[in-house]
């Protein structure tokens, strides 16, 4: 069976094209997990709710899911010039599933699951071993740091179909900072390609010559 | 003919045996076998909020705590009009037998469907419908095919889910149960199966 196919084959009585490899739209990504047993059919559901959300973290937008209690090891770089805190807004969210503490089931808030994220798909608590994330970007950043775009002027086209352009502040950052969301598309609505079995990490820029990195990075 | 059907799973198309249906309430004495009375009174020119046809129940006077996030791009006000109507019920300081004449017995809403005056915790309403400040939102000129959709009407996304140009309640909740999709909760406009209700707007 071709990865993919299981969830045509139940969505085909609900939608009438579902396209299992397309960029933009969760639907077929590797956030869809409306075919899984524990998700009952339902596509946002394990990270949002329409009432009654948590509140937790302050300004997630309608989260449904239980929070990651972790303390993370930050980042850390003898060249490091940006200032690196605990996680924080979007990347708790993420973190919430991907740092392997909370099961992908545990929701509505209050209920605990029991399925894990894959080990490959894993972050873990130590995040020193990762793009920092949860930290300003801005163009003293860029001045201090050197060899770093100044992103209220550095432009990007994020996606394939549909695109967006647009500062890398306005586009890539959240509230002026790096995080997770600032590579990858959660939704996978701007990426370059959604498909499951493909290891394209829903990012927003293609990794084709580091552009993505390049985006931020000017060496 | 029963005019009252079974409550427990009432049949979509029709508010007698709904979730709105009080005739069947524990406090049904006060509504008298009136279907419509809760609400709405034919002897009521505009009532209280101008929004309300021929509104017969009292209105809630709280301020309420609206939606922010770090995701929304826009600014969530007050509830709407409309909103408000539902709220008067629904937000808990109004009791549900609290029409016409009456000021109520303290038969409020329960728990499970009270949402209270704290909105932070909802999906706004009261807020422009506005794809240009988000992109991933579908054009409300798109026609859907949700079950409120007849033939004869403009099915476009703004005719059947926006109420001049905003999100209200009555967005996604048929509050009359009258084109509900079958064995749905909540009252929904569209199932929920496979976020369906979501995906009328959010192109994601």
């Amino acid at each position: 069976v071709k990865p993919g196919t299981a969830a045509l084959a139940w969505a085909a009585g609900v939608w009438l094209a579902v396209l299992p490899a397309m960029a933009g739209t969760i639907f077929g990504s590797q956030h869809d997990f409306s075919i899984t047993p524990w998700a009952k059919r339902e596509i946002c559901q394990p990270c949002h709710v329409p009432h009654r959300a948590q509140g937790e973290v302050s300004a997630a937008p309608l989260w449904n899911h239980a929070f990651s209690r972790a303390t993370y090891t930050l980042y850390f770089s003898s060249s490091l010039k940006a200032t690196m805190q605990q996680p924080m807004g979007g990347s708790k969210l993420c973190l919430s599933c991907h740092d392997g503490t909370v099961a992908i089931d545990s929701y509505p808030a209050g209920n605990t699951g029991n399925t894990w994220i894959s080990a490959a798909n894993k972050l873990g608590t130590d995040l020193n071993v990762h793009h920092p994330s949860s930290f300003l970007y801005d163009g003293a950043l860029a001045v201090r740091k050197g060899a770093l775009f100044d992103p209220a002027v550095q432009q990007v086209t994020i996606g394939a179909v549909p695109s967006r352009q647009g500062y890398v502040k306005d586009v890539m950052l959240v509230g002026g900072n790096v995080e997770c969301s600032s590579c990858h598309d959660v939704h996978n609505t701007y990426t370059q390609s959604s498909a499951k079995w493909q290891t394209t990490k829903l990012l927003k820029v293609s990794m084709n010559g580091s552009a993505l990195c390049f985006v931020c990075h000017d060496f | 003919v029963a005019m009252v059907s079974v409550a427990c799973h009432a049949a979509a198309g029709s508010i007698r045996g709904s979730a709105h249906d009080f005739t069947i309430s524990n406090w049904a004495n006060s509504v008298n076998g009136d279907f419509c009375v809760t609400c709405h009174d034919q002897s009521v020119s505009g009532g209280e909020s101008a929004a309300g046809a021929q509104w017969n129940h009292a209105s809630s006077v709280a301020n309420y705590v609206t939606y922010s996030s770090f995701a929304h791009k826009d600014t969530a006000a007050q509830p709407g009009a409309l909103s408000k109507l539902c709220l008067s019920c629904h937000d808990g300081t109004v009791a549900l037998d609290a029409f016409g004449d009456s000021m109520g017995t303290g038969q409020f809403i329960s728990t499970a469907n009270s949402i209270g005056t704290n909105l932070s915790n909802s999906h706004p309403v009261g807020i422009y419908y506005d794809t240009g400040r988000d992109s991933t939102l579908v054009d409300p000129r798109t026609s859907i095919g949700i079950p409120g959709c007849k033939p004869s009407n403009d099915c476009s996304l703004s005719s059947m889910m926006l109420y001049n140009g905003q999100l209200e309640c009555p967005s996604c909740h048929d509050v009359h149960n009258k084109n509900t999709p079958p064995n749905e909760r909540g009252l929904l406009k569209e199932s929920a199966t496979g976020s369906k209700i979501c995906k009328v707007c959010h192109s994601k």
